[in-house]
């Protein structure tokens, strides 16, 4: 196997470990690819840290963001179904809108929604994505990222240039109901200083599975109907490394996808939606880095970013509604180490919002935030902490309609990581995290429902839990196992709350989470040549609705789409013929809403991918080849009720690295 | 290769250890095997000669339901239709029950289904759109036939009480919502409800001779009609919801020999309604400033031809959603169902003056639509 690159494997173990035992196995190097990523320590965080880096992604024959997601503990992916189906990810109990998602460091805004479509963003170019709960203990980012229950971070493949100035990639895809995805990355070393790589995809699916739709004892065969998408992506990256002390990159980006949305399934009609959706999503950023000494670090971060929504009913010929947003946004972070073990991290951010709606009255919202952030971390050989403190201000002037009062909060955080003993790798960590969200435009000004008056949602997390890794030469290369377990509460929960007069947005909702997340990792040597991974992970998850208010039926319920049980695993054989891995994903039952009614109920369900993957060199190419069935069971099984999954599938890559 | 015993019972142990958790969230196939269990819910609603159907319409991807109040024994039976028919749903949205002869009634607007069924829910015949989508509304029993309302293809169709069939149709107004038979002629509002988005709602009530053979009349009424009663004196009565924004929902009386529209209110006030004896019982909806739903019922006095102001109910009993209010000439009790967001709604039950006497959960969500139903 050709190495192309360094991949650290640190993070299996914290650098101190190694250092004790010498030297990372010679092994663990061998089978890197293209990837200048450094994972982060999930060993030592102080709190819940989930990675998975693109090689991880491919040998289990992961397809999407979301499907990587789901297999984290302690996350509900809510998915939609099929390519184009909305999916977004929740922590722990606490709304989608809690989660921040970053792309190569600076945050995805959505002021519309608060939701992130991870739907709309394909794999082929992201190296690693890792998703913390709670506060990170990288401190050196911006104050918005700490502005969040935990954070979900993609980032892209960078260029790496051995012997030539110049590397590239081709993928092709493809699959059943008419997907067929290419990739072309290509990356140029302009000098020693600075280069740059260009990259797209296209992807497109008709994705008109077949389904079976029991009514009773009724069955019939159905096929999902307007169900097609087509989505483009492309990216320019340049990067530049002017001084020793200087680096930066800048970014642009453009999106732009057409899809339809099936709806939900009806009884008595298969092809009741007519709707469709089109999205322009343009953004341009910058990142710029300074150490101008060894006490201080400084890093300047920029985003401007234009989405546009086009949304059409179809069944009424004069639906079509469009939204266009735009932000700025700029970002300052300073970090100093005055003493070996301290440091501080100082950040200020500061955005604006605007959107446009073209229907009547809408209230053209311009949201004015400030995030003020002030981080201090202690770390030796034994103990890491974080303490952080963060301050927001936000403000919002109306072009149409009153404005909602300006909102200001103090959020602190703080986490601890402690190292009993000298011998054994094992850490025990705790942490605290106060948080809010603010409303989005949707819940304060969409049509008549939206509501000036509401609250933002808060949050309080707490986490205890412990890591241990461990490392035997000849069997186990590795072996890493985490456990934790946390109680959040959530109050003012925004929700909309619908009436047979018209529905409207209310702070109408406590919830107690109580919950333990487990996961082990492992990779075994079988024998010189063949290598065995393994990994599990089980999340039990009692999040009840605690609210009291008169006629609550479904007090102490379960909240909707959050299983009590869910989990995943995975089995990879690599060895020199074939590598061959299956996964599981799985999870217990879930309501739909949040009272448990038999109508309401979502039954269990269990998703089983088999992957099998050949590289191989040819000349000055790499080529790999890659297969995968899909959900062998072929069970349509539902995570949002109404909205089947696709059956059985078969994928199909063939990608050449030059 | 070579591997030791060791090595592979390791490895057997850590494989064991990761999957086992697995193992035991099986898939639940749901098989919905005949209910036997319903057996004497089933025994109780075919013996019972006096009850009400309940219109629970469900929401978005949950369906609909029909639960029986049984007035002998004051219990509510739910999801009947499910219970008489193998564990089927009726569909999705639930609209409208009516009872005539010997059979119920049933639209199921987004799944495009009139259902005759007989007075225990036992299908009879299920009536779908030939390929269109009919989205059937409201329905009115007059002279041996029922006529429904078809918003999704603007019509108004006929069904043939004995073959079950729809055997005339005829085309009205856009989207239309309530049909209502008076003085040998059809009333159709054409609501034009679909046109949400743009308001351009309709203003116009249909008036058809039953044979469908033509329109006679278009009569122009306020924005948005769709809600039309008729009182013991055959008068008229229609509410026009207005655009929820600046035009206010509007109460009106159509003279039915004259066709002549006169405003009763239009203060806003007035969002649904049911006459009982010498009173038009007025249900009023409105949130406020933190947005909570509030509702009342006042009524309009038929013979004094005057809004009457306050509440129908008399002991202080707060109801946020009420969504219908119903009566029983037998026991004097006056029924109100009301809505829980998205909780399975309730029936409460009321003296004639206004005396909370019951609360009991209707079994589905959106109960907007109570039917009595002799056996």
């Amino acid at each position: 196997m050709r190495i192309s690159g360094i991949l650290i494997f640190s993070w299996i173990f914290s650098l101190s470990v190694f250092a004790q035992n010498d030297s990372i196995p010679e092994q663990l190097i061998d089978e890197i690819e293209i990837s200048a990523i450094i994972k982060p320590s999930i060993i030592q965080s102080t709190v819940p840290l989930q990675v998975l880096s693109s090689q991880d992604m491919k040998r289990m024959g992961i397809q999407s963001l979301p499907d990587a997601i789901r297999r984290f503990s302690g996350v509900v992916v809510k998915d939609f179904g099929g390519v184009g189906g909305l999916k977004t990810v929740a922590i722990r109990g606490i709304g989608s809108e809690h989660t921040a998602v970053l792309y190569d460091g600076i945050s995805l805004s959505n002021a519309q929604s608060g939701q992130i479509d991870l739907s709309k963003y394909p794999l082929e170019n992201i190296a690693l994505i890792s998703m913390n709960i709670g506060q990170s203990d990288n401190i050196f980012r911006t104050a918005r990222s700490f502005a969040s229950v935990g954070v979900l971070s993609m980032e892209t493949v960078k260029p790496y240039f051995d012997d030539k100035n110049y590397t590239g990639q081709v993928q092709l895809k493809t699959g059943s109901w008419g997907y067929f995805s290419p990739y072309l990355y290509y990356g140029y070393k302009i000098n020693d200083k600075y280069s740059f790589s260009l990259d797209g995809n296209w992807q497109r699916s008709d994705g008109n599975f077949p389904y079976e739709f029991k009514n009773g004892q009724e069955t019939e065969n159905r096929k999902r109907h307007n169900t097609d998408v087509d989505m483009w992506r492309t990216e320019i990256n340049f990067f530049g490394k002017p001084t020793e002390k200087q680096d930066f990159d800048i970014k642009l980006y453009y999106f732009d996808s057409e899809r339809g949305l099936p709806g939900y399934v009806i009884i008595g009609d298969s092809r009741n939606s007519r709707q469709r959706l089109w999205d322009k999503d343009f953004f341009s950023q910058l990142n710029y880095i300074n150490k101008v000494n060894d006490k201080v670090k400084l890093n300047l971060k920029s985003k401007y970013s234009h989405y546009y929504t086009s949304f059409k009913d179809g069944k009424n010929p004069s639906s079509d509604t469009r939204y266009r947003q735009d932000e700025i946004y700029i970002s300052g972070i300073m970090l100093y180490t005055p003493f070996r073990d301290f440091q501080f991290a100082l950040a200020e951010d500061v955005s604006y919002n605007t959107m446009t709606a073209t229907y009547k009255d809408f209230a053209h919202p311009g949201r004015y935030s400030s995030w003020t952030s002030f981080t201090v971390k202690y770390e030796t050989h034994k103990i890491l902490a974080v303490a952080n403190l963060l301050g927001t201000y936000i403000n919002e002037n109306l072009e149409y309609g009153d404005s909602p009062k300006d909102k200001k909060r103090l959020s602190p955080a703080f986490s601890i990581s402690y190292k009993p003993f000298d011998i054994a790798n094992l850490h025990l960590r705790a942490s605290y995290k106060n948080v809010f969200r603010t409303p989005t435009f949707n819940e304060l000004y969409y049509k008549k429902m939206g509501n000036i008056y509401i609250e933002p949602e808060k949050s309080n997390q707490y986490n205890i839990g412990l890591t241990w890794a461990y490392y035997l030469p000849g069997l186990l290369d590795y072996v890493r196992f985490t456990a934790d377990g946390y109680y959040n509460d959530v109050s003012d929960k925004i929700i909309v709350y619908p009436t047979t007069f018209e529905p409207t947005v209310r702070n109408l909702g406590e919830v107690e989470i109580k919950g333990i997340d487990i996961a082990l990792e492992s990779r075994l040597k079988l024998n010189d040549i063949i290598a065995l991974y393994l990994s599990g992970s089980y999340t039990y998850q009692k999040a009840i609705d605690k609210t009291v208010y008169e006629g609550n039926k479904h007090y102490k319920d379960q909240i909707p789409y959050t299983p009590v049980h869910s989990g995943a695993a995975s089995v990879s054989i690599e060895n020199p013929w074939l590598n061959i891995s299956y996964s599981l994903v799985a999870s217990g039952e879930t309501y739909n809403l949040p009272q448990h009614t038999e109508a309401n109920r979502i039954n269990s369900y269990t998703d089983h991918t088999l992957s099998a993957n050949k590289t191989f060199d040819f000349k000055d190419y790499v080529f790999r080849v890659q297969g995968e069935i899909i959900n062998l069971t072929g069970n349509n099984y539902e995570i949002i009720k109404g909205y089947p999954m696709p059956g059985r599938s078969f994928r199909l890559s063939l990608n050449i690295n030059f | 290769m070579k591997m030791n015993t060791g090595k592979l019972l390791f490895i057997g142990f850590l494989s064991l250890a990761i999957i086992f958790g697995f193992t035991a969230c099986n898939d639940d196939d749901n098989n919905n095997e005949p209910p036997d269990e319903f057996a004497a819910e089933k025994k109780e609603i075919m013996n019972s000669t006096y009850g009400a159907y309940i219109v629970n319409n469900g929401y978005d991807n949950v369906p609909g339901t029909l639960s029986y109040f049984n007035f002998d024994t004051s219990q509510i039976i739910g999801s009947v239709f499910e219970k008489f028919n193998n564990g089927a749903s009726l569909g999705n949205m639930v609209q409208h029950i009516i009872a005539y002869g010997t059979k119920l009634y049933v639209t199921v607007e987004y799944s495009g289904y009139i259902y005759v069924l007989d007075k225990n829910c036992k299908v009879l015949n299920r009536i779908e759109g030939d390929g269109e989508k009919i989205e059937p509304k409201m329905l009115e029993a007059y002279d041996g036939k029922v006529y429904v309302t078809l918003y999704g293809n603007n019509k108004l169709a006929r069904i043939d009480t004995t073959t079950m069939t729809i055997d005339k149709m005829i085309e009205v107004g856009r989207n239309p919502e309530y049909v209502k038979a008076v003085n040998n002629k059809l009333y159709v509002a054409n609501s034009g409800g679909m046109e949400y988005e743009t308001g351009n709602y309709g203003t116009t009530v249909s008036v058809i001779d039953p044979d469908l053979n033509a329109v006679k009349k278009e009569i122009t009424v306020a924005m948005n009609p769709v809600e039309m009663k008729v009182d013991k004196y055959d008068n008229l009565y229609l509410i026009s919801r207005g655009n929820y924004n600046d035009v206010p929902s509007t109460l009106q009386l159509i003279d039915v020999t004259t066709d002549e529209v006169t405003v009763l209110d239009d203060t806003g006030v007035v969002f649904s309604m049911q006459p009982y004896q010498d009173r038009l019982y007025i249900i009023s909806k409105s949130y406020d400033e933190t947005r909570t739903p509030h509702s009342s019922i006042s009524y309009y006095d038929i013979e004094e031809a005057t809004m009457v102001e306050g509440s129908f109910i008399t002991d202080g009993t707060e109801i946020p959603d009420i969504a219908s209010v119903e009566f029983d000439p037998v026991s004097g009790i006056i029924f109100v169902t009301a809505a829980n967001g998205i909780d399975t709604g309730d029936l409460y039950g009321f003296t004639n003056d206004g005396k909370f006497l019951f609360k009991k959960d209707t079994g589905g969500i959106f109960p907007t639509f109570m039917y009595r139903v002799n056996k």
